[in-house]
């Protein structure tokens, strides 16, 4: 293995070891923070009627959801299955005129979540934080006005009574407070994050704090919502879009996520150019590339398949998920089919 | 340093003087890898453990299912 493959290897082996120090007792404290709201878990999902158990559309929050125009083919489709999202297409589901059946909710960063629900503490939060400067989002959410996040709050506050939130415990203050002022229908869950039959386990002692069913995480909350969607509602045919788990290769490097933290990591710009891996999207030919985080989120999610012999449908039309229980597919081809 | 300075009198205690050069890439060495690990604390994004064999653990719903075998064995039977 050459020196630039294993640096990348190794710091993608490294992650989860590194990280537990500083995300345990975050994770802890906002278990304990949500039980004062944990009137209703996932185990009190209502059942769905049958024309919405036949099949599921997953929207994650990648760029090729916006780029190649799939929420408006959705919403032209004559698709009535189950809608599920995810936190960060939540608005974007709205202002394309879908109201989803189910959003998740799982990240405990403390500021930048609320986001998606529109942030009543905007301006504090935005004040030195340019996460969302560097993300290959539409256009209205890299404007990072006030403006467009009060017409986000309306939005929200509108809709919201209509949608079932699946909120993970792990969810931050910020983030619980504010989708209880907007008035979601909310059933919570924990992340199952490791193996609870051991001693240590951080998932045994969430469980111990709230006694809320736990499900896999996969890491990220794509990979979270198919979880549910397979696991909880029992949908096998669910198609995702938007698990990019990568970049389209016109992205500067400079805005890709984790940009400042892998340039403090490497010694010289050489170095930092093998963290970012090219793949080619086997259904179109188009090259893409990834970091570690998006490599290990996507390592972790065709572990999961292997492990559990699942399959997942894919299509994003995009991006590096792909691999052996993975099946690729048009979104229009799905679509036609559970018409 | 050691050519040009001399003392006039014998310390109690034995002074160790390290190597300037060791001291400065011992602290620069130390504030490499703390960069090294505060970057790699946040690579992993916000949630960083995986597990990699279950989807779901409910033990409430495990012990309705036991329960439920118990009190209706021949439910079983039947199935």
């Amino acid at each position: 293995m050459s020196n630039s493959t294993s640096l990348f290897s190794k710091l993608v082996s490294d992650i989860q070891g590194i990280g537990r120090a500083r995300h345990e007792s975050k994770i802890l404290e906002y278990a304990h923070y949500n039980l004062a709201h944990n009137e209703k878990s996932t185990r009190h999902l209502p059942s769905l009627p049958d024309h919405k158990k036949q099949a599921a559309i997953l929207i994650s929050a990648g760029p090729s959801v916006h780029r190649l125009g799939q929420m408006e083919q959705i919403k032209k489709s004559c698709f009535r299955g189950t809608i599920i999202c995810v936190d960060g297409s939540l608005i974007k589901c709205l202002k394309n005129g879908i109201i989803p059946d189910f959003v998740l909710t799982l990240d405990p960063h403390p500021s930048r979540v609320v986001r998606w629900f529109g942030d009543p503490n905007f301006e504090e939060h935005t004040k030195h934080d340019d996460y969302f400067n560097r993300q290959d989002l539409d256009v209205d959410f890299r404007k990072n006005s006030l403006h467009q996040n009060n017409e986000n709050i309306r939005l929200i506050n509108e809709y919201a009574p209509n949608i079932k939130l699946c909120i993970a415990s792990s969810a931050p203050p910020t983030v619980t407070d504010r989708v209880k002022e907007a008035g979601f229908d909310m059933y919570w869950w924990n992340p199952l994050v490791d193996n609870p039959q051991e001693p240590e386990s951080l998932t045994r002692q969430l469980y111990q704090i709230n006694k809320l069913p736990c499900f896999n995480t996969g890491g990220n909350v794509g990979t979270a919502a198919w979880v549910f969607a397979n696991s909880i509602l029992k949908i096998k045919n669910t198609a995702v879009i938007g698990v990019d788990l990568g970049y389209y290769s016109d992205t500067p490097m400079e805005m890709t996520q984790t940009y400042y933290e892998l340039h403090d990591y490497v010694k010289t710009p050489e170095e930092l150019k093998t963290l970012f891996p090219e793949f080619v999207f086997p259904l179109t030919q188009e090259k893409f590339y990834t970091d570690p985080t998006y490599y290990w989120y996507r390592k972790n999610f065709l572990d999961l398949l292997q492990t559990s012999g699942e399959r997942a449908i894919n299509c994003t039309e995009a991006g590096t998920f792909f691999g052996e229980n993975v099946t690729l597919l048009k979104l229009k081809d799905f679509l036609r089919e559970n018409a | 340093m050691s050519s040009f300075l001399k003392g006039n009198f014998q310390t109690k205690k034995t002074v160790e003087v390290k190597d300037e050069k060791d001291s400065e890439q011992s602290g620069a060495e130390k504030l490499a890898e703390k960069f090294k690990k505060a970057a790699l604390a946040s690579i992993g994004g916000s949630m960083v453990y995986v597990e990699k064999t279950q989807f779901t653990w409910d033990p409430e719903e495990e012990n309705n299912e036991n329960k439920d075998k118990m009190l209706n064995p021949d439910k079983k039977n039947k199935e």
